[in-house]
C-alpha cells in the first residue's frame, strides 16, 4: 500500500488518539486487509468487527476496557445493517464518547455518504474522514463534481432467518424505520423501509399491518418499474412466512416469485422446504430437482432431497443425495448426520457410526450426532460405548428426554435396572407424556421383580396409547409373575388383538394357561407362537413342558430337542429332557442330558440329584451316592 | 490546561462534547448570545416563564445552556436534563416528556429538601394507582412503591418499547392528575427552598420535524402546564412555517435564538467581534506560538462561525502538521483540513441542491421547502442574526458553488 499523505496522516492520528475516544471514517474501494496490515505494522492492535445480522456495534465496543491501550477498533460491513443501524447510531452516539479507543469505520464512498446523510449527528462526532481510494490517489487536484440526484436502486440485506430477538427489539426496529421514513427522500430507500417494516410486523404476527406495508413498498416499486425489487419483495415475504411456519401461504408467495423468475433456484428450494414441512414429499422432491437443475452445486437442495427420500423410505436414493451434498460441501455436518441416519435405517450400523464420527469431527457439539451414534452402538450390542455417547449428548443438552430414554434402554439391556429406571425418570420429567419411557421403565421394574410398579407404568403407557401392543404384553407378563393368571391372559388377548402375529404374546399366554392347568389350550398357543416364530426356543421348551404334564413324554422330548437346537445353551431344556427320558426309563440317555445340563451349570444341585437317581436305577449305587453327596453339598433339599 | 505542543492541541480540541463543569470555567468564551439576557429575565420575575431556545446543530447550544445554569444557580434551583439520555428520540410523545419532567423535579428536589407529609401521602396514593395499572399489563416489572416507583418507570420507558407503550396508555387518561402532582411538588419545594425552580430540557431539538410538530404544536398546552420556569430546546424548522409559528408561540412566553457567531455582516463586511471571540477560544486552549496568525485566521474564516467546525479544523490541522514533523500549524495544514471538510459536504450534496445554495449565497435569504431545511440541518447553510435572521452557505463550499 502506497504511503499517501492521507495514510500517513491517518497513522499519525491513531498515535495521537491513543487511549482516548476518536471516531474516524475511512473510504476504501477494496478489501481492508492491506490497510489493517499496515496499521498493525505500525504498532497498533487492530480489533476487527465485521457487522452483519444482529451484531450490535455498541455492545461490542463497551468491552473496550479489556483491550490494550494500543488497540483500535476497525469496523466494516456497516451497510449490512442499513438502514436501522443509521438510526441506531444517530440515537446512541453519545455512548461513543465513553469508548476510550479510536474507532475506524470503513466503507465505500456510498456507505460513508449514507452515514453522513442519514446519521448526521453521529457523523458530526467524527474527527475526520480519510479517503484512501485509488481515485483519490490519482487526482492531484480535487475535482469537485456533484452528482445528479438520480435515484439509484438500493436493496438492503434485511435479515429474515435470524434468531428471534424478542418483541422489544422488533418494536424498536419498527420505531427506527418509521423515523427514517420521515427523513429519506429517495423512493428506492422508502420502498426498502416499507419492506423492512412489513417484515418486522410479520415477525410480530401482525399480518394485516405487514401486508399493508408490503403493498406500499410494491406500489413504489411499480412506479419505478423496479421489477427486481418486486421480485425481492415477494421472496422476502415468502421467506418470512416460511420461517413463521405459514407453509401454505409461503408456497403461494413462492409461486408468485417463480412466475416472475422461473429460473430462481433459491425459490424452488425454499418452496421445496415448505412442501417438505407439509409432509408432501413428492412435491418437495420435484422442487429440489428444479433447484438442482438451476444450481447443480446446491448443497442444501441435495441435503433436503436426501431427507425427503429418507422420509419415503428410499434410503439408497437418500444416501446418493447426501453423497452429493458432501461432495460440494465436505464439512457439512448436516449431510453426514443425515447419511448416518439413512445407513442406520438400513441396518448398516458401522457405516452409520463412521458418518456420525465425521459429523462430530466438524461439530463437536452436535447433540443429534452423539445421540444417534449411541443408538447405532446399542444396536450392535456395544452398550458401554452407547452410554458414553448418550452421556455426551446429555452434557450438551441436559433437557433432552430422548437421550435419557436411550441411555435407560442401554442400561436395561445390560441388566442394570436401577440405573435404567433413573434415566427413564429423567426422560419422563422432561417429557411427561413419553409413552415409550413409561413402558420401558415398566420392563425395568419387571427386571427388578417390582411387578406392581411395572404394572403402574404399563397402565400409564396404555393410557397414552391405547393400542400399545408391547405394553399389554409386558403387563400381562407382570400379572403372570404375580400369579394373577386370568388378568394376564386378558392382557395377552389384547396384545394379540392388536398384533395377531405376536409370537411372544402367544407364548406367554400359553404359560398362563399352563399355570391354570389348561394344558391343551396352552399347547394351542405354543403352536401359534412357533407358527409365527419358527425358531422360538422358549416356545418349544414350554410346549415340551405342557406335553410332559399330559404324560406325552415322546412329544416332550421332541420339543426339548428343538429348543436345544435353536438355543444350544438351554440348560433347562436339557434338564427337563432328562426328566422326560427318566419317566420313559431311558436312564442312560437321561444321564447324558443331566451331564449336559451340569456342563452348562455345574452347581445345579437338582441336576446332580436327578443324575444320582438315574444311576441308582441302573444299579450304580456308588456313583449314585457320589451324586447325592454332591447334591447335598450344593444345598439340595428333598421337596 | 493550555496546549504546549501539537499532540496536546489535538487532545484539547475535541469536536465531541459541549463544555461543562471544570472545562466550562477554563475554556468558556463569551460570545454573542441571548443567555445573559435570558438569565436576567428569568431571575427578575416570580412567574413560571416558558421559553424556547433555538439554534443550529453544533453551534454551542448545550454549552450556552450550561452557562445559563451557572449564571442563575444562586437564585434558582436548576434542573437540567437531556431528552436524549432519558428518552428515545425516535419515539417520544408528550406523555413521556411530562413524566420525565416530573421524575427529574422530584429527584432533584428530594435531594435538597424534605417534602411535606401530606404531599408525600398524596403522591404515594397517586403512584399506587399508576403502578398497579402498569404492573397489570407488565408483570414483574418491579417498580416498588411511592413516587420513586414513578421515577423508576420514567427510567425504563427510554429503552423499553413495550413499557413505553403501556405507560402511555396508563398515564394519558391521568394526565391532569400527573400535572397536578408535579405542580404540588413544585409548590412545596419552592416554598421550602425559598427559591424558584428552573427546568432546562436539552436535545428536544434533535427530534425530527414530524415529532416536533406533534409535541409543540399538538400538545404545547400540556407541555407548558408545569408551574415552574422551563426552557425547551426546539428544532429550527419548527419556526419556519407561519401557521405553526403562531400556534407554538402562543403557549410560550418567548423564544431565544442562538445565532452562529458572525464573521461577516450580511453585506460581506468583516465583523471583527466574531473573529475575536473565536480567536479567544483558541487562545484559552493553546499557546500562541503553536499556530501562525495567517492559518488561525483561515481556520476561523472557514469555520463559518460554528465552534465545532473550528475545533475540528484545528484538531485536524494539528494532526497534519504533526505528521510532517512540524511543531507549528501552518497555512498548508489548515488548507488540507478545510479540503477534507469540503469533501465531506460535497459528498452529500447533489446538483439540485446547488441551485438553492447559489440563491442563498447571493441573496442571503432563505427559500421555501424541505430541501432548504435539510441543507440547514446539515449545516451546508448557516443561520445568523443581527436582529433579523439571515443565511449564508458554508464557507468551505463557497468556492464550489460560485
Amino acid at each position: 500500500m502506497i504511503y499517501t499523505q492521507q495514510l500517513k496522516q491517518l497513522l499519525n492520528e491513531l498515535g495521537l488518539a491513543k487511549g482516548r475516544n476518536c471516531l474516524l471514517f475511512v473510504i476504501l474501494d477494496k478489501s481492508p486487509n492491506e490497510l489493517i496490515a499496515v496499521i498493525e505494522s505500525n504498532g497498533f492492535t487492530v480489533n476487527e468487527i465485521c457487522l452483519e445480522g444482529e451484531l450490535n456495534l455498541l455492545e461490542i465496543l463497551t468491552g473496550w476496557g479489556e483491550t490494550a491501550e494500543s488497540s483500535i477498533y476497525f469496523v466494516s460491513g456497516i451497510s449490512n445493517q442499513f438502514p436501522w443501524v443509521l438510526g441506531y447510531l444517530n440515537l446512541h452516539r453519545d455512548l461513543f464518547y465513553n469508548i476510550k479507543r479510536p474507532v475506524i469505520i470503513v466503507g465505500s464512498e456510498y456507505e460513508i455518504s449514507e452515514i453522513a446523510k442519514l446519521a448526521p449527528d453521529f457523523f458530526r462526532f467524527r474527527s475526520r474522514t480519510y479517503n484512501l481510494t485509488k481515485k483519490r490517489m490519482r487526482d492531484k487536484e480535487e475535482k469537485f463534481t456533484m452528482s445528479l440526484e438520480k435515484p439509484e436502486p438500493v436493496y438492503y440485506s434485511l435479515p429474515i432467518f435470524e434468531e428471534e430477538k424478542g418483541e422489544e427489539k422488533l418494536k424498536e426496529r419498527i420505531k427506527v424505520d418509521e423515523y427514517l421514513l420521515g427523513t429519506v427522500r429517495d423512493d428506492y430507500k422508502k420502498a426498502e423501509l416499507y419492506m423492512s417494516l412489513a417484515l418486522s410486523h410479520f415477525k410480530l404476527d401482525d399480518f394485516k399491518k405487514g401486508k399493508e406495508y408490503f403493498d406500499k413498498s410494491n406500489a413504489i416499486r411499480d412506479k419505478l418499474s423496479d421489477e427486481k425489487g418486486v421480485l425481492i419483495n415477494y421472496k422476502r415475504i415468502a421467506d418470512v412466512l416460511l420461517w413463521k411456519g405459514h407453509l401454505e401461504e409461503a408456497t403461494e408467495q413462492y409461486n408468485q416469485v417463480l412466475k416472475l423468475n422461473p429460473n430462481l433456484a433459491e425459490a424452488y428450494f425454499s418452496r421445496g422446504v415448505a412442501y417438505h414441512k407439509l409432509n408432501q414429499y413428492e412435491r418437495a422432491i420435484e422442487d429440489y430437482n428444479r433447484a438442482i437443475e438451476f444450481n447443480p452445486e446446491f448443497t442444501d437442495a441435495y441435503n433436503g432431497r436426501g431427507v425427503a427420500y429418507g422420509e419415503k423410505g428410499e434410503f439408497d436414493s437418500a444416501i446418493e443425495d447426501f453423497d452429493k451434498a458432501i461432495e460440494f460441501n465436505p464439512e457439512s455436518v448436516g449431510a453426514y448426520s443425515n447419511r448416518g441416519a439413512a445407513y442406520y435405517r438400513k441396518g448398516e450400523f458401522d457405516s452409520a457410526i463412521e458418518d456420525y464420527n465425521r459429523a462430530i469431527e466438524f461439530n463437536p457439539e452436535s447433540v443429534g450426532a452423539y445421540s444417534n451414534r449411541g443408538l447405532a452402538y446399542a444396536n450392535k450390542g456395544e452398550f458401554d460405548r452407547a452410554i458414553e455417547d448418550y452421556n455426551r449428548a446429555i452434557e450438551l443438552s441436559p433437557n433432552m428426554a430422548e437421550a435419557y430414554y436411550n441411555r435407560g434402554n442401554a442400561y436395561g439391556e445390560k441388566g442394570e435396572f436401577e440405573r435404567a429406571i433413573e434415566n427413564y425418570n429423567r426422560a419422563i420429567e422432561f417429557n411427561p407424556e413419553f409413552t415409550d419411557a413409561y413402558s420401558n421403565r415398566g420392563v425395568a421394574y419387571g427386571g427388578k421383580r417390582d411387578f406392581d410398579s411395572a404394572i403402574e407404568d404399563f397402565d400409564k403407557a396404555i393410557e397414552f396409547n391405547p393400542e400399545f401392543t408391547d405394553a399389554y404384553s409386558n403387563r400381562g407378563a407382570a400379572y403372570y409373575r404375580k400369579g394373577e393368571f386370568d388378568t394376564a391372559i386378558a392382557d395377552f388377548n389384547k396384545a394379540i388383538e392388536f398384533n395377531p402375529e405376536y409370537a411372544a404374546a402367544y407364548s406367554n399366554r400359553g404359560n398362563a394357561y399352563a399355570k391354570k392347568g389348561e394344558f391343551d389350550r396352552s399347547i394351542e398357543d405354543y403352536n401359534k407362537a412357533i407358527e409365527f416364530n419358527p425358531e422360538y426356543a422358549a416356545a418349544y421348551f414350554n410346549r415340551g413342558n405342557a406335553y410332559g404334564e399330559k404324560g406325552e413324554f415322546d412329544r416332550s422330548i421332541e420339543d426339548y430337542n428343538r429348543a436345544i437346537e435353536f438355543n444350544p445353551e438351554y440348560a433347562a431344556a436339557c434338564f427337563n429332557k432328562g426328566v422326560a427320558l427318566g419317566k420313559l426309563e431311558r436312564h442312560e440317555e437321561a444321564i447324558e442330558c443331566y451331564d449336559k445340563a451340569l456342563e452348562l451349570n455345574p452347581t445345579d444341585e437338582d441336576a446332580w440329584f436327578a443324575k444320582g437317581v438315574n444311576l441308582e436305577k441302573l444299579g450304580h449305587k456308588d456313583e449314585a451316592e457320589h451324586c447325592y453327596q454332591k447334591a447335598r453339598e450344593l444345598g439340595y433339599e428333598a421337596s | 490546561m493550555k496546549a504546549k505542543a501539537l499532540p496536546e492541541v489535538y487532545d484539547i480540541f475535541d469536536p465531541q462534547e459541549p463544555l461543562s463543569g471544570e472545562k466550562l470555567r477554563e475554556y468558556y468564551v463569551n460570545r454573542e448570545s441571548p443567555v445573559e439576557r435570558l438569565s436576567g429575565i428569568l431571575t427578575a420575575t416570580q412567574k413560571p416563564l416558558k421559553y424556547l431556545f433555538v439554534g443550529s446543530r453544533g453551534n454551542g447550544k448545550s454549552t450556552e445552556l450550561n452557562k445559563l445554569s451557572e449564571l442563575v444557580k444562586d437564585t434558582l434551583l436548576v434542573i437540567p436534563f437531556s431528552i436524549r439520555e432519558r428518552l428515545n428520540l425516535f419515539d417520544v410523545e408528550y406523555a413521556d416528556v411530562l413524566l420525565v419532567i416530573g421524575a427529574e423535579i422530584y429527584e432533584k428536589v428530594s435531594e435538597q429538601v424534605e417534602l411535606s407529609k401530606e404531599l408525600n401521602e398524596y403522591l404515594n396514593s397517586w403512584s399506587e394507582t399508576v403502578v398497579e395499572r402498569v404492573e397489570e399489563k407488565q408483570k414483574g416489572i418491579g417498580l416498588g412503591a411511592g413516587f420513586t416507583a414513578i421515577v423508576k418507570l420514567s427510567g425504563k420507558i427510554g429503552t423499553q418499547v413495550t413499557t413505553r407503550e403501556i405507560t402511555r396508555d396508563v398515564i394519558k387518561p391521568r394526565m391532569s392528575d400527573l400535572i397536578d402532582a408535579i405542580n404540588k411538588i413544585i409548590a412545596d419545594a419552592e416554598e421550602k427552598l425559598g427559591k424558584k425552580l428552573l427546568v432546562i430540557i436539552d436535545d428536544l431539538d434533535k427530534v425530527n420535524l414530524e415529532k416536533a410538530e406533534e409535541l409543540f404544536y399538538g400538545h404545547g398546552a400540556e407541555l407548558t402546564q408545569p408551574l415552574c420556569k422551563v426552557i425547551y430546546t426546539i428544532p429550527q424548522p419548527l419556526l419556519f412555517s407561519n401557521k405553526i409559528r403562531q400556534i407554538v408561540l402562543q403557549y410560550f412566553d418567548g423564544h431565544e435564538v442562538l445565532g452562529n457567531i458572525k464573521l461577516h455582516n450580511r453585506n460581506g463586511e468583516v465583523s471583527s467581534e466574531g473573529y475575536e471571540v473565536i480567536k479567544e477560544v483558541a487562545q484559552k486552549r493553546m499557546n500562541e506560538d503553536l499556530i501562525t496568525e495567517e492559518s488561525l485566521s483561515s481556520a476561523i474564516e472557514f469555520s463559518g462561525g460554528i465552534l465545532t467546525e473550528f475545533i475540528r479544523i484545528v484538531n485536524n490541522a494539528a494532526n497534519i502538521a504533526d505528521t510532517e514533523g512540524r511543531e507549528r500549524i501552518g497555512t498548508e495544514d489548515v488548507e488540507r483540513a478545510i479540503t477534507e471538510i469540503r469533501n465531506d459536504y460535497i459528498r452529500i450534496l447533489s446538483k439540485e441542491d446547488s441551485e438553492i445554495l447559489k440563491s442563498v449565497s447571493e441573496t442571503k435569504e432563505k427559500t421555501d421547502g424541505e430541501r432548504f431545511q435539510n441543507l440547514l440541518f446539515s449545516l451546508a447553510i448557516l443561520e445568523y442574526s443581527n436582529g433579523k435572521i439571515w443565511y449564508d452557505i458554508h464557507p468551505t463550499i463557497k468556492a464550489v458553488i460560485e
